[in-house]
């Protein structure tokens, strides 16, 4: 088949507008020739990303238990509780945060107050699209306690608090991005009050590409390292689209 | 997570699905208008990641576009074999899926736009004519047929035909000068 038509066939195919038997014979095609599921994948690679301005929406909770049983797999509901906790309803990455009680993260005189309202995942509150970069970062005990997301070509990284932080109150949360071989760097300060974001020295794209886990530490405010010191969060960090 | 998945890994499977789902989902509610039928296709989907998960090739693809392309080749095969149901409009925004979809979703055409911005192609996709860009984002945020996108458009089928074979290579052309 000339490269062009097989082309333009998956295209077609990718798109959705080649139907009824055609599609049924380019199926087979693909089943049986490399350069047509080579062609196929091409088209997936750039039309498929399109999809990033689709609004999210959250599906029944029962839908993961259908999933679930048709697999044979053991129900796991409370950790699926854990999510739920953050998962928004009209958001659109992964839907909502329910706020888990109190806030709290810096203690004594510096009680958190978000004077903004609590930011969406969805951090451009403009074109409401979904974020690319999205960490969980979990305490020593293994619980959600922070959801972090960026978009791709942004620079702001917004925070939500799944649990109440305790930072001492000579110390600022630190942010770190590790890349697969271990190596740190320093993302930004959580702030002490307002909105739960901060802005990155370059964009989500630049800095977290490479990034398998995210971190947090307590360090000096007056004089911040270049590694850090004891993890106190930390988890995966995952790149979307 | 995707990579844990292949290996079998329930726990990762399960949070995959969990930081997935709502956009995916969202892709087959805009594609079939209903979420009994988006939710049945959500279903056979992540069935069909869990058994391919070993497939994917990180090379080829981001593991959300992987897996985006299986809900919409779902959502494709549902519609050939259900059909667009009666009560399902085809409005371009406002009427889509009758019950279930809010009157205030965007059009076809404004995803598209707001996806561009997004994938900083704006620029390049305007300059392709109007009628390609439509008709391109009613295909594919829609999952309409030409017989469906000509009749939205109220065109010659034929021209319908030539709009979206024209528009999808010059789309593509963006998003791959975009993503260089």
């Amino acid at each position: 088949m000339r490269p062009e038509l097989l082309n333009q066939l998956a295209g077609a195919y990718v798109i959705g507008t080649l139907r009824g038997r055609a599609r049924l014979r380019f199926e087979r095609l693909c089943q049986q020739s490399p350069a047509a599921r080579m062609a196929v994948q091409t088209w997936e690679a750039e039309l498929t990303r399109l999809a990033v301005s689709v609004p999210a929406r959250e599906p029944s909770p029962q839908l993961w238990q259908r999933i679930a049983r048709q697999l044979g797999h053991v129900d796991t509901t409370p950790a699926r509780n854990w999510w739920n906790l953050f998962m928004p309803a009209a958001s659109f990455a992964f839907g909502l945060l329910m706020a888990v009680g109190l806030m709290q993260l810096y203690p004594g005189l510096l009680p958190l107050k978000e004077t903004a309202p609590p930011v969406a995942m969805s951090v451009s509150a403009n074109t409401g699209l979904p974020a690319s970069y999205v960490g969980l970062l979990l305490d020593a005990q293994g619980k959600p306690a922070v959801l972090a997301s960026a978009l791709r070509h942004g620079k702001t990284l917004s925070l939500k608090l799944l649990q109440a932080v305790q930072v001492p109150a000579d110390k600022v949360a630190v942010v770190w991005a590790f890349s697969k071989d271990g190596r740190a760097t320093r993302l930004g300060t959580i702030p002490k009050e307002g909105k739960l974001a901060f802005e990155m020295a370059n964009t989500a794209e630049a800095l977290l590409s490479a990034t398998t886990r995210l971190g947090v530490s307590f360090e000096d405010g007056t004089a911040l390292p270049n590694a850090p010191g004891e993890l106190i969060l930390s988890g995966h960090c995952v790149k979307l689209w | 997570m995707l990579a844990q998945t292949a290996l079998g890994d329930r726990a990762a499977f399960k949070q995959l699905y969990s930081a997935s789902a709502p956009t995916l989902f969202g892709v087959a509610v805009r594609i079939l208008g209903k979420h009994e039928h988006a939710e049945d296709v959500l279903q056979e989907a992540f069935v069909s990641i869990w058994k391919r998960a070993d497939s994917y090739a990180p090379q080829a693809s981001q593991p959300m576009t992987w897996m985006t392309a299986i809900v919409r080749n779902r959502c494709l095969d549902h519609l050939r074999s259900h059909g667009r149901h009666q009560t399902d409009s085809l409005d371009d925004g406002a009427g889509i899926g009758a019950d279930d979809i809010a009157a205030d979703q965007p059009s076809a055409l404004a995803l598209l736009e707001r996806a561009s911005e997004s994938l900083q192609v704006r620029t390049c996709l305007e300059t392709i004519e109007g009628t390609q860009r439509q008709s391109v984002a009613l295909a594919f945020y829609q999952g309409m047929s030409h017989a469906e996108v000509a009749a939205h458009l109220q065109a010659p089928i034929g021209s319908v035909k030539a709009w979206i074979r024209r528009g999808l290579t010059r789309i593509k052309r963006c998003l791959e000068a975009g993503a260089a």
